[in-house]
């Protein structure tokens, strides 16, 4: 048996003309390489000047702005304040509250739609009679406008005359503030939330059972173990790195999160709703300051960069734990 | 030759530099007095009223055939964002109805046009003097709103209600005789998230009770007269007699619908209720605020942007909407308000409407809403005063307590 070369020709002879030729083929494999970074380069491009003009540019803009009194009106013509923007909303009662609520509202929005999204999951990655139907019913939410769920939300929870009022009534309970009363406006603003936000989770989840082998199973099933053991063993270890995606994701976007905040309660009762994102709104326009609104802004893209950190840190550790194992 | 071709070249320079100047001109003051204008006004979009408006206002073009108006659109939660951000921008309308808080801070930003040229030769009333800043007449009045209590008559005589109340106890008690019919009493404004109007609707309370937001120099929010205007607001709340949680478009659904008794509203949202054919003009019965005092009003201010692409065709408008022509042919889409000039009420529209006389005598009495000496900072001080109202209505804060945390609140941010 010989070896030959990938065309058929025998090493040697193969070889000969490859050495010979080996400064003019170097040219060309660079210039082949450079061609190719370029073409990387040219792809990239237009990513690249996407993020720059619609990101970066802004970015820098607002943090600039956040050292100037700049007003609404007038947003170029702010002058240099120095730090006193973030000395005074430091010291504000109101950029505390509203950090609080955040956090709140973060924590609150991330452990219920992971929970919610997973148990709904899990139950629709079963086979069981209209098994599709009721998939298409639990995505339903995360296709409705945001807008709409809102609208649809205040009236169910309107206090004299909403749905879930009137159902409480015909249970002899008294009536609930669910957006009026400060203890129930937070908890009330989540469960939309939640609601709106679920199917999300439940379909990323969704995708990641079913990649799971159903040797897994089979092996579990085999070695006596209940629903529960397989779940907490097979199934969660499985799903870890795609709930730690999920989770992170639903951090980002509840930290950012305006709209259904915004059209339920304004950021009241009280300030218990008014979260960072809220409060950056309303010092921009109903206060018309921009210099301190962008301040608030910057601190709450140093919270969510301090989020973020924290969740890569945690991934990178568990990978490694993984890896080891 | 050399003269012909000196002609020749001086010839091509004027071309040249004629057709450059008429296309740098593109159509904008060079042509003073023509073309479109935009118009923005949140009214456009009230229902049964803002088309009726819509219709008088075109009704210049008859006048100034050169002239086209173009809606801009916006509903009102979100119209004054919208206009201070684009003027901000350099951009926006060229003529707007702005609400008199925001006219402020757009005169003392440099960013309205002024207009004395074109008002010379109205017969303004007093309503503009305090559009006239340093000596400029930096805007017109379009309407000044006042606020009146406004019944169901179906409603309350279902309740048997007899007649408006002139006092808070009557109102809760009249409220109450509502509530044992199965109708809802009395509806206001109470929730942040309505903050643009809550913030002109609640200083009726306070100025009905002899309060005002300052007295030229410091604030005085914690004054015992807007104390006594912030309790008589708890004690409707406390009566029970509110449907809570209702915003204005829910409420006034609901009063158009006879199921509610009673609102406190200003003289346009009066004519919009008739304006659809859901309530008739005869089943709206008016008086005036249940307060000791007469209350506040709102100011709709008629404004040129300076920044605007045609301003003289803009200001062309602002003349004839000042002039008798304009004021009459305005007149009856904005019903019962006071106008920049003394135009009467149109004869036909008070016979049909009999509430609106109310309103007529109420205009003559009531106040600015707006804190003397701190116009511009308008905004931040209802915002600082509301959140504390509404602590006091849901965490029922004590009035007193609620009143002198803002005045602290706002002296601090303010200072």
């Amino acid at each position: 048996m010989s070896y030959r070369t990938v065309d058929g020709a025998p090493p040697g002879r193969a070889s000969a003309p490859r050495e010979a030729h080996r400064p003019a083929r170097g040219r060309g494999t660079r210039s082949r390489r450079r061609a190719g970074r370029l073409l990387g380069y040219a792809f990239i491009a237009p990513a690249v000047l996407y993020l720059v003009v619609f990101l970066v540019v802004p970015l820098l803009q607002g943090i600039a702005m956040s050292f100037t009194d700049a007003k609404l009106i007038n947003p170029t013509g702010g002058d240099p304040v120095g730090v006193d923007n973030y000395a005074s909303t430091l010291t504000a009662d109101r950029f505390w509250n509203s950090l609080l609520a955040t956090v709140l509202y973060t924590t609150a929005t991330v452990a219920g739609t992971v929970v919610l999204g997973t148990a709904a999951a899990v139950l629709v990655n079963r086979a069981f009679r209209g098994r599709a139907l009721l998939r298409s019913l639990l995505a339903f939410p995360y296709a409705m406008p945001t807008v709409a769920v809102a609208l649809v939300f205040a009236w169910m929870y309107n206090q004299s005359n909403g749905a879930f009022n009137r159902g409480l009534g015909i249970l002899g309970i008294g009536e609930t503030g669910w957006l009026t009363d400060p203890d129930w406006g937070m908890a009330s603003v989540v469960a939309a939330t939640v609601w709106k936000v679920f199917p999300f989770v439940m379909l990323v989840v969704l995708a990641a059972l079913q990649s799971v082998s159903a040797e897994l199973y089979e092996a579990a099933r085999i070695d006596g173990a209940d629903a529960l053991n397989t779940f907490r063993s097979i199934v969660l270890p499985h799903l870890a790195p795609t709930l730690r995606i999920v989770a992170l994701l639903m951090t980002i976007w509840s930290i950012r999160r305006f709209e259904i905040i915004f059209l339920l309660t304004g950021g009241g009762p009280v300030e218990t709703t008014n979260t960072l994102v809220i409060n950056v709104y309303r010092t921009a326009f109903s206060d018309q300051n921009l210099g301190v609104a962008a301040t608030v802004g910057a601190l709450g893209l140093v919270v969510s960069l301090a989020v973020t950190c924290v969740f890569l840190l945690v991934e990178r550790r568990e990978t490694k734990r993984e890896e080891a194992l | 030759m050399i003269s012909r071709s000196l002609r020749g070249a001086s010839l091509a320079v004027i071309t040249t530099g004629a057709l450059v100047l008429t296309a740098c001109s593109g159509g904008g003051d060079g042509e003073a007095g023509s073309g479109a204008i935009t118009f923005g006004n949140w009214q456009w979009l009230e229902t049964g009223r803002g088309d009726a408006m819509w219709e008088a206002v075109t009704e210049f073009e008859d006048s100034e055939p050169e002239i086209q108006l173009e809606k801009s659109e916006t509903p009102f939660a979100q119209y004054a964002d919208k206009l201070n951000t684009e003027i901000g921008a350099g951009a926006g309308p060229d003529v707007f109805v702005v609400l008199d808080r925001q006219f402020a801070t757009l005169a003392e930003a440099g960013l309205l046009e002024p207009l004395d040229d074109a008002v010379a030769d109205a017969d303004l009333n007093a309503t503009n003097d305090n559009l006239n800043i340093d000596g400029r007449q930096l805007g017109v009045t379009w309407e000044q709103v006042s606020y009146a209590l406004l019944g169901n008559r179906t409603v309350l005589e279902q309740a048997g209600v007899d007649q408006l109340p002139t006092t808070v106890e009557d109102l809760i008690a009249a409220g109450e005789q509502a509530g044992e019919a199965g109708l809802d009493g009395f509806a206001v404004r109470h929730q942040m998230n309505e903050y643009n109007g809550w913030a002109y609707d609640f200083p009726s309370w306070t100025y009905g009770y002899g309060g005002s937001w300052s007295d030229g120099e410091r604030l005085t929010i914690d004054s015992e007269e807007n104390i006594a205007g912030v309790t008589a607001y708890k004690d409707v709340f406390d009566s029970g007699i509110v449907p809570v949680g209702d915003d204005a478009s829910t409420f006034r659904s609901k009063f158009k619908q006879d199921q509610l008794a009673m609102i406190i509203d200003n003289s346009g949202t009066a004519l919009s209720l008739v304006s659809d054919g859901q309530l008739s003009s005869e089943d709206l019965i008016s008086a005036p605020l249940p307060f000791p005092e007469p209350g506040a009003h709102q100011k709709l201010v008629l404004a040129v942007n300076a920044n605007g692409e045609n301003k003289e065709a803009a200001k062309e408008f602002v003349s004839w909407a000042v002039s008798e022509e304009g004021q009459t042919t305005l007149r009856p889409s904005l019903g019962a308000s006071v106008l920049a000039t003394d135009v009467p009420l149109d004869e036909e529209f008070s016979e049909a409407n009999p509430w609106a006389e109310t309103f007529v005598e109420l205009g003559r009495t009531n106040l600015s809403g707006l804190p003397d000496g701190f116009e511009t900072e308008a905004d931040p001080i209802m915002r600082g005063v509301l959140e504390q109202v509404e602590r006091v209505i849901t965490e029922d804060l004590e009035p007193a307590e609620a009143m002198r945390e803002a005045q602290e609140a706002l002296e601090q941010d303010l200072s």
